[in-house]
């Protein structure tokens, strides 16, 4: 497992002693494994970012729980919030005229299209439960892209929506 | 995996002897809590260990692998989840105090753990009755009081929702609203079609009169949840007239050549305005059934002979009459809520229902919760400003009963639910 970044073993070590009972505590409040698992791997992508005070707390395994507390929160909050802009979406009138993209963007030629497969991935996360690892893989693209696509249609749709 | 040098002090060896559903309510009730400081760390710590040895080996190496490659390589310090653009608060963990326990959420694992023994030495008899003991725990602080379902991600589908026909008093009546509209209009004025409109927070009705050469439109809306403002009416400097009709207070406002009349009772709201003499409107409001009440009662008993259930009512004391009634269906969610108020004087007793919610919350003062155990049901009973709540589930249907003090022996109330009718 581990590579040449000095941080590294310390790292490895504390992820092999904690992601069993991190899944475990993440299983138990979200009952679904994989979204378990995504939320497991947010908050150590989130420790190893911040490795240079993570890894020198003094109880980073504590530092952990309360990560994936709030991770969990995040991802149940944010979740619900989304699940309440698509219904709003799908009880408008102008769903169609909603669905597409304003800006001026060389990666957005056709912007209805982008905004149509948006809803759809919003959709596949939010309503069928998928992890964005899930969604990503199913389209071909990153993780990273999957969020940067949610964030994208969630900052269009409250914009729409919020016009007279 | 080892345990936690500090856990090594503490002796959690009781938690051994738990379920693993058990354990896993105690996780889920933890993370409820958790918003608040001071969560015994190391005996969630401990509880997780345990799980993960008996869900058997995890293959971390494979997770490290999947970390690796498909989200280390985006981590930016934020959550995947994290979906504002605003830089909200990032989910990092700036503070923790792994020996910092605060009493009460130590005591809360201590009732817990008690309320467990307690729902275990009834188990067998609560289950033949068809209490599931472990769809539901009950929770509560100094403050609060709820059930809490194992599996939060269950709901409670109440059945298919009924066509909408097209006369306007089956539309209304559909929806649940037609107890609330008015039977009557002045001479020479015709109704308009019926709009309903279905939010995520309400559904409302609207019906507009035309006459010769003026109009007037009446609208109800039911709320989901009480709303702490229901929109503002523009109004002139006539001074504003309240006007009582069956318990419900009208407020009636002028603006220029308009009158409104409009009452809120918290889940209701009734709106009549357009081009209306008082006479006429008051008329108007003279009409309205408000036969909220058994309409709501034979909703909801509907709902449940559709799920094979019946509703478990008290017998209402001599002297309570019916008062209002809420009945409210998220048509998202299927959630329900019914409930209805009875009065005596200056004493009230509410009943009701949730099925589907599984984060009621019940305000509760300092006192102690009483659990009496009747007909094979734990009715859990607790006080609070005045008040004397009781609730307890059948299978997943959540009944409460709240109860002026007394008024009236909740006991007795508890126990006339199951008399034979």
């Amino acid at each position: 497992m581990g590579n040449s970044i000095p941080d590294e073993g310390p790292i490895t070590t504390l992820y092999q002693e904690m992601y069993g009972r991190m899944i475990a505590y993440a299983s138990s409040v979200l009952g679904d494994r994989s979204l378990a698992e995504e939320a497991v791997q947010d908050t150590f992508c989130i420790f190893c970012v911040k490795a240079e005070t993570t890894l020198r707390h003094e109880n980073p395994q504590g530092w952990l729980m309360r990560t994936l507390q709030n991770v969990m929160r995040n991802m149940q909050r944010h979740r619900a919030a989304a699940s309440r802009l698509i219904m709003q979406s799908l009880q408008t009138e102008r769903l169609e005229e909603l669905l597409v993209y304003d800006e001026e963007d060389v990666e957005l030629l056709y912007g209805d299209l982008a905004a149509h497969a948006d809803f759809q991935l919003l959709k596949r996360v939010v309503l069928d439960g998928c992890t964005m690892l899930e969604a990503a893989q199913e389209r071909g693209i990153t993780v990273e892209a999957c969020k940067k696509r949610i964030q994208r249609l969630r900052a269009h749709l409250k914009r729409k929506l919020s016009d007279p | 995996m080892s345990v936690p040098e500090q856990s090594k002090k503490r002796d959690y060896s009781h938690y051994d002897q738990m379920s693993t559903a058990e354990l896993e309510q105690i996780l889920r009730l933890d993370f409820q809590a958790s918003d608040e400081s001071g969560s015994d760390l190391d005996a969630i710590l401990y509880i997780a260990d345990l799980l993960a040895k008996r869900n058997g080996p995890s293959d971390p190496d494979a997770a490290w692998e999947r970390f690796q490659t498909q989200y280390r390589p985006c981590a930016d310090g934020r959550s995947l989840y994290d979906w504002d653009d605003s830089g909200d608060t990032p989910a990092s963990a700036e503070q923790t105090s792994p020996t910092s326990v605060r009493p009460r959420r130590w005591r809360r694992l201590a009732v817990l753990a008690a309320v467990l023994a307690a729902l275990l030495l009834g188990g067998m008899a609560a289950q033949a009755a068809g209490v599931d003991l472990f769809g539901a725990f009950a929770m509560w602080t100094d403050e609060t009081f709820h059930f809490v379902p194992t599996n939060p991600n269950d709901a409670s589908n109440a059945g298919a929702d009924p066509e909408l026909p097209t006369q306007q008093q089956s539309i209304l009546q559909a929806v649940g609203l037609d107890g609330l509209f008015p039977t009557w209009c002045p001479e020479g004025f015709s109704p308009g079609a019926v709009k309903i409109t279905e939010l995520y927070n309400s559904i409302s009705a609207n019906m507009s009169y035309f006459g010769e050469d003026r109009n007037y439109s009446v609208t109800i809306i039911q709320y989901m949840q009480p709303q702490t403002s229901v929109g503002t009416f523009e109004k002139d400097d006539t001074p504003v007239e309240e006007y009582v009709h069956n318990g419900w207070t009208f407020y009636i406002l002028s603006n220029l050549d308009t009158l409104t009349a409009t009452a809120y009772d918290g889940t209701y709201m009734i709106m009549l305005s357009g081009a209306l003499t008082r006479e006429e409107i008051k008329a108007i409001i003279d009409s309205i059934p408000f036969s909220q009440h058994d309409q709501n009662r034979e909703r909801i008993q509907n709902l449940l002979v559709q799920e094979g259930q019946s509703l478990y009512c008290p017998k209402i004391p001599l002297g309570f009459v019916p008062c209002q009634s809420n009945f409210f269906k998220d048509p998202v969610t299927n959630f329900i809520h019914w409930s209805q108020l009875y009065v005596r004087g200056e004493e009230n007793l509410v009943f009701g229902l949730f099925i589907g919610d599984s984060d009621t919350i019940y305000e509760k003062d300092d006192t102690p919760v009483e659990e009496y155990v009747y007909h094979d049901v734990t009715h859990y009973i607790f006080s609070n400003r005045g008040s004397t709540t009781v609730t307890w589930l059948m299978g997943d249907i959540n009944y409460y009963m709240t109860v002026t003090d007394g008024a009236l022996d909740i006991k007795a109330l508890i126990r006339s639910i199951y008399e034979p009718r």
